[in-house]
């Protein structure tokens, strides 16, 4: 919300002494977030008014043009200076803005210095708004037909006043309103509000001839004000002039003057009102708030509000409850062609409506509260107009106004609850106004009020100083609550508090809680003691979370780093990197790329890839740790990306790119790290998701249906669809579906053997298909207890063993526990091994 | 002594230039056909006083050539690595091929600190679902569906419903921890005080550099006996929060009335911070900075959650996660955190084996 200082005094009589801080703090400590304060006069103090007298071409530039102005910068003695401008619009006989020699030019960061421009002496500069700091207009400078040499921009621009721009938490509607930051101020002591401020009378007018008719509660006090000799045609008048500076200040736009006379006032005291052509409601003798829902049998009902944006209600015909509305609104396109957008909703009927009827014909007003409509409104030929001054319900608006895509100011206003006991005095200002602009002559009028219960809480003294952990006496908190319009009444240590009527938000102690320490003053509260109770020690963590710590930690010290990204992704790469069947989507996202949300992570990390690949990173490991998302459940997992090389060329290492035993190796990693022995879980090929090569990754699981990891190659093909051309393995670990070993550090004693260790080579030629594992399963079978390693040494195939078989040198370790094995026993062993091997997969040792 | 000539031996052993020929003299004297085997057979004619006699003394001259020998042949050994050492000289002035190096992310680093700073006053890390209901991200937490404060959260919708047959969004606040710890303790046979602490993603549909459609929060909620919560104790735990984050001691707070629909009253919490050309510097200065909102849970939510508002108060707190982190380290765009850039993440990430603690110091 905007204000400036001038509107603010023409409610409140703010101390003498009272500074822009000064404001300025107490609105912020009152709870009203000051965002901007802008002194205009401050602001533009070092420009002033000139005039060109005459101009010359700059002998050495056609661009650029010598003039001599007229300047009384310090309004002390006209002079006359030279100087050189570039701009294409500086001619002789204009009025011009200046800028003396020393002048600190804020959107340039210079001073201005006495120059030579090409040669020719320049004292000073004319400025353009951009370099002014007033718009991004900087083709020209800026020029005025009129004006008075010496006078300062912010007077001639009528900027002298001071903006404050501030944010209202949406419990504080009061302060919507000039009055109510008035009378923040007053509670602080900064000010006395003026006590004449409504101090015209409405007398002796007759009855309107409208019967009034609210149906469902929608209003609980309407009143309608006929209004005549009005003349709606901007004129000179000074009240008027000065209102429209206002609001152009506060950032409203003029339409009319009784237009503009109505947001004056609502923006003075909350009130937001409304002013039919009353020759347009066909004489009406009764008005009607109604919900639109309930007029609506087979007709269809089609209006146009007054940003033209046409609404066509029709009945639902399966349903009651709900109405069908097709909503068509002008765009205005950047090139200023116009076109249209169509918007169908099926809504519940719930949309208030103001409709006049003359017997049974009806002319629909407005949506109560949202927005007239365009036939019923006020123009700029209206000499009658029918001023609507009136609450509406702030929910019914809430609701209304979402469904009808309608941000007005009045809406705004109403949803957050208006000042339902000022509605006469505010009709009392805007008529006085209206006659004093428009000559607008009040005929008749009627107003239907329910009178609104008194809102009383009963608050426990106790209440307040246990919460504060203070000593307030009853009387203290009468005297800091009666500064902010509160009426309090104690007989007990239980107080009967009664906040003025414009505070809508005080529904709860807490409020007046608030309002006391803020008037107290928070920092004069102790600050209190934090405890720590016996119950409360121990384990700050659950072990999910603890194992997505670690499995980060691991994942970085194997050289990877973390990455964050966007849960939701694009259709494509949703599809393409489905990792379950879940298709959960985002109905309004805020673009097409940030939809789906994501089933795995590979998803998100290709993304990354791509996008550094592009920027030449050419070479790296990622990973994330997060959740994915099937259905609505969210399931942990850690995948990674190892992208390029793993070496490049250099002067002692060959260029290695990553292979799928690389991302194997990461996620044994990961499973020894959480206390799981994968030496025995197989390496299975089947049902992997497609984008991982067929042949170049693998899986772990658990049983069916509990895989606990995928690794390997990424497939070609879907690398290829999306124009990659880098080598790309992952991996995924299901990490919640890895068995928790709470005892990872709990274990039976360790035997160490004394004996030395024996090792024994061989090779073995095994077809082709025979599995690596298989071979170290069968060798570590021959005896567990005695052979404690089988590494493979070498793997060959070629032309010196038959086709489609390899030959496999592996190097068997044997120790015993109890003695040091003799030949024969490591003969024995050796024998098994190969008998065995022979036995089960076909094995032949290698002559 | 026949056959030995200790001058001689004692000049030949000097005089070896290389291992090679003083192994040839070793051999020479005390191979297994050495001069002083054959010296040991011929003392076997003696008689035994001569034997010992002559026993003695050849083994003096053998213990005495042997003592050569073994000094020459470290000599000589010494020689020979020395030569060895000058010859084999490498140019450590070139670097070995790197492996990749990894890290943490700021925000899991940032996450890590304000746990173990809540963790140390006996808060618990509780988790909540980012796909939510209406109840738990609003309705309950007093943010009725006409509220004007559902305007300013800006909610992603989904395409499925919940078992009110609304549609179910993702969070916009992780205030829905809130209900859900509180449903929990509702559920209990007997009530026991409740201090949580709850990280994790929340989502609103607005991006910019200082909004991202995906961003962070932590709430912190503590439900006690009605005596037990006060401000000056939520006061006390943001002082303590706020200067042990920022390892500052002379950090200022300054509370501000604010609103907030699940709590009453409510604040929100700035620190005094002066700005400079390393970032800025907390605790001095005439600016400003909002830093969280708090406040005393709401009487309707505590209700909400099946609790009795008679007995039990709590006190609530909540910030971004992104906005501290970028406050405390100095990151200038929030876009940034979710971008990962080869090059920032190789530069801000905080190394492998990051766990902070509050005894270590954040």
């Amino acid at each position: 919300m905007k204000f400036t200082l001038n509107l603010l005094k023409e409610v409140i009589n703010l101390n003498p002494e009272c500074t822009l801080q000064d404001i300025a703090n107490t609105l912020t400590i009152a709870g009203i977030e000051v965002e901007e304060v802008i002194d205009y006069a401050a602001l533009y103090k070092s420009f002033s008014i000139g005039f060109i007298k005459e101009t010359q071409t700059h002998a050495n530039s056609n661009k650029l043009q010598v003039c001599t102005v007229l300047v009384n910068p310090t309004g002390k003695k006209e002079e006359k200076l030279q100087i050189v401008c570039g701009a294409s619009n500086a001619k002789a006989g204009i009025y011009v803005v200046f800028a003396a020699v020393g002048t600190y030019i804020k959107s340039l960061d210079i001073t201005l210095s006495k120059a030579s421009i090409r040669g020719v002496d320049s004292y000073g500069m004319l400025l353009s708004e951009k370099e002014i700091g007033l718009s991004n207009e900087h083709g020209k400078i800026m020029e005025f037909t009129d004006g008075k040499v010496g006078q300062t921009l912010a007077d001639k621009l009528n900027l002298n006043d001071v903006i404050f721009n501030v944010a209202i938490t949406p419990n504080r509607g009061d302060c919507l309103g000039v009055i109510g930051i008035a009378r923040e101020l007053q509670a602080y002591g900064l000010g006395t509000i003026k006590d004449n401020l409504y101090n015209s009378a409405i007398n002796n007018i007759k009855e309107l001839s409208i019967e009034i008719d609210i149906k469902d509660n929608l209003s609980n006090s309407f009143g309608l004000y006929l209004l005549e000799n009005v003349d709606n045609i901007n004129n000179n008048n000074l009240e008027l002039l000065k209102i429209k500076q206002y609001l152009t200040k506060c950032g409203f736009k003029s339409i009319s003057p009784v237009v503009d006379v109505i947001n004056y006032c609502s923006l003075l005291f909350n009130q937001p009102m409304h002013a039919y052509d009353y020759n347009s409601l066909n004489n009406p003798n009764k008005v009607v708030v109604e919900d639109i829902g309930k007029l609506l049998n087979k007709n269809l009902i089609e209006v146009t509000d007054l940003k033209n944006k046409i609404y066509k209600f029709s009945a639902d015909s399966t349903d009651n409850n709900h109405i069908n509305v097709e909503i068509t609104a002008p765009i205005t396109l950047p090139n200023q062609t116009i076109t249209q957008q169509v918007i169908n909703k099926n809504i519940d009927n719930a949309i208030p409506v103001v409709n006049f009827y003359n017997n049974n014909n009806c002319v629909h007003g407005a949506f109560a509260g949202v927005m007239g409509l365009l036939n019923a409104s006020s123009n700029n030929n209206s000499s009658v107009i029918l001023l609507e001054i009136a609450h509406f319900n702030a929910i019914s608006v809430a609701l209304s106004k979402r469904k009808l895509d309608i941000n007005s100011d009045s809406s705004y206003r109403f949803e957050r609850e208006i000042d339902i006991d000022n509605l006469n005095n505010v009709a009392k200002y805007v008529i006085n106004l209206l006659n004093i602009i428009c000559g607008a002559k009040l005929v008749s009028y009627k107003a239907k009020t329910i009178t609104k219960p008194q809102n009383i809480l009963q608050v426990a003294l106790s209440e307040i100083n246990d919460l504060t952990e203070n000593q307030f006496k009853i009387e203290e908190i009468s005297q800091l609550l009666g500064k902010l319009g509160y009426t309090t009444q104690a007989n007990t240590s239980v107080m009967q508090i009664s906040p003025p009527g414009y505070r809508n938000d005080c529904l709860d102690s807490g409020v007046i809680i608030a309002d006391i320490i803020r008037l107290y003053g928070f920092n004069n509260l102790k600050e209190g003691n934090i405890k720590v109770m016996p119950s409360e020690i121990g384990k700050t963590t659950y072990r999910l979370y603890d194992r997505i710590i670690s499995t980060k930690q691991t994942l970085a010290t194997l050289g990877l780093l973390e990455t964050y990204s966007m849960s939701f992704i694009s259709k494509v790469l949703h599809e393409e990197f489905a990792l379950h069947n879940s298709n959960y989507y985002v109905v309004n996202p805020i673009s097409e790329d940030l939809k789906y949300m994501r089933t795995s992570l590979i998803s998100s990390l290709i993304n990354i890839a791509k996008n550094n690949l592009l920027k030449f990173n050419n070479n790296f490991k990622l990973f994330e740790v997060s959740s994915v998302y099937v259905e609505d459940k969210e399931i942990y997992m850690a995948s990674g990306l190892l992208v390029g090389n793993k070496f490049n060329k250099s002067w002692n290492t060959e260029e290695t790119a990553f292979n799928a035993w690389h991302s194997k190796l990461i996620v044994n990693e990961i499973l020894f790290n959480y206390g799981f022995n994968y030496s025995n879980l197989n390496v299975e090929s089947n049902n992997l998701p497609k984008y991982y090569h067929p042949t170049k990754a693998g899986k772990y699981s658990l049983g069916t249906n509990n895989t606990i990891a995928y690794f390997g190659q990424l497939h070609p093909q879907v690398l290829n669809n999306l124009d990659i051309k880098t080598n790309i393995i992952a991996f995924e670990i299901f990490i919640e579906n890895i068995p928790f070993n709470e005892n990872k550090f709990n274990k039976s004693p360790i035997v160490i053997s004394e004996h030395t260790p024996i090792v024994r080579d061989f090779s073995i030629v095994f077809n082709d298909s025979v599995k690596i594992q298989e071979i170290i399963k069968v060798v570590k079978a021959v005896d567990k207890k005695l052979i404690s390693s089988v590494d493979i040494v070498d793997i060959y195939k070629g032309d010196k063993i038959a086709a489609l078989s390899k030959s496999i040198s592996f190097r068997v370790t044997i120790v015993s526990l109890e003695k040091t094995l003799v030949d024969a026993e490591i003969q024995e062993i050796s024998n098994n091994i190969i008998n065995s091997l022979q036995q089960k997969l076909q094995g032949v040792i290698r002559s | 002594m026949k056959g030995l000539d200790i001058k001689e031996a004692t000049e030949a052993i000097n005089a070896s230039t290389s291992i090679n020929i003083l192994e040839n003299i070793k051999v020479k004297y005390f191979g297994k056909k050495g001069i002083f085997v054959d010296l040991l057979k011929n003392i076997s004619n003696l008689s035994l006083e001569e034997k010992k006699l002559m026993g003695n003394t050849i083994n003096q001259q053998k213990d005495l050539l042997d003592n050569l020998i073994k000094e020459k042949f470290l000599q000589l050994k010494n020689i020979e690595i020395n030569q060895q050492i000058a010859l084999e000289g490498i140019d450590l002035s070139l670097n070995s091929h790197t492996d990749h190096k990894g890290g943490i992310h700021p925000i899991t680093a940032t996450i890590s600190q304000i746990v173990a700073i809540f963790g140390q006053l006996g808060y618990k890390v509780a988790h909540a679902k980012e796909i939510e209901s209406d109840w738990y991200n609003f309705t309950a937490l007093n943010i009725p569906l006409h509220h004007p404060s559902r305007q300013n959260h800006d909610t992603f919708y989904l395409n499925c419903t919940d078992d009110k047959n609304k549609p179910k969004l993702l969070r916009t606040h992780t205030s829905n921890t809130q209900i859900h710890a509180m449903e929990e303790l509702a559920n209990k046979k007997e009530f026991s005080p409740l201090k949580v602490i709850a990280p994790g993603k929340t989502y609103r549909s607005d991006s910019d550099a200082t909004h991202s459609p995906m961003f962070h929060q932590f709430e912190v909620l503590h439900v006690n006996y009605a005596t037990e919560i006060s401000i000056p104790k939520l006061k006390a735990l943001l002082t303590y929060f706020l200067t042990t984050f920022f390892n500052n001691n002379n950090i200022k707070l300054r509370f501000r009335p604010s609103y907030f629909p699940f709590t009453s009253p409510s604040f929100e919490v700035d620190i005094q911070y002066k700005k400079t050309a390393n970032g800025l510097i907390m605790g001095e200065g005439d600016d400003w900075l909002e830093v969280l909102g708090c406040g005393i849970v709401n009487n309707n939510v505590i209700k909400n959650c099946g609790l009795d508002f008679t007995k039990y108060k709590g006190f609530a707190l909540g910030a971004g996660i992104e906005r501290l982190a970028m406050l405390k380290y100095n990151f200038k765009d929030l876009r940034a955190f979710f971008e990962n850039d080869y090059r920032w993440l190789t530069y801000y990430n905080f190394g492998a084996n990051y766990y902070p603690t509050v005894f270590g110091g954040l």
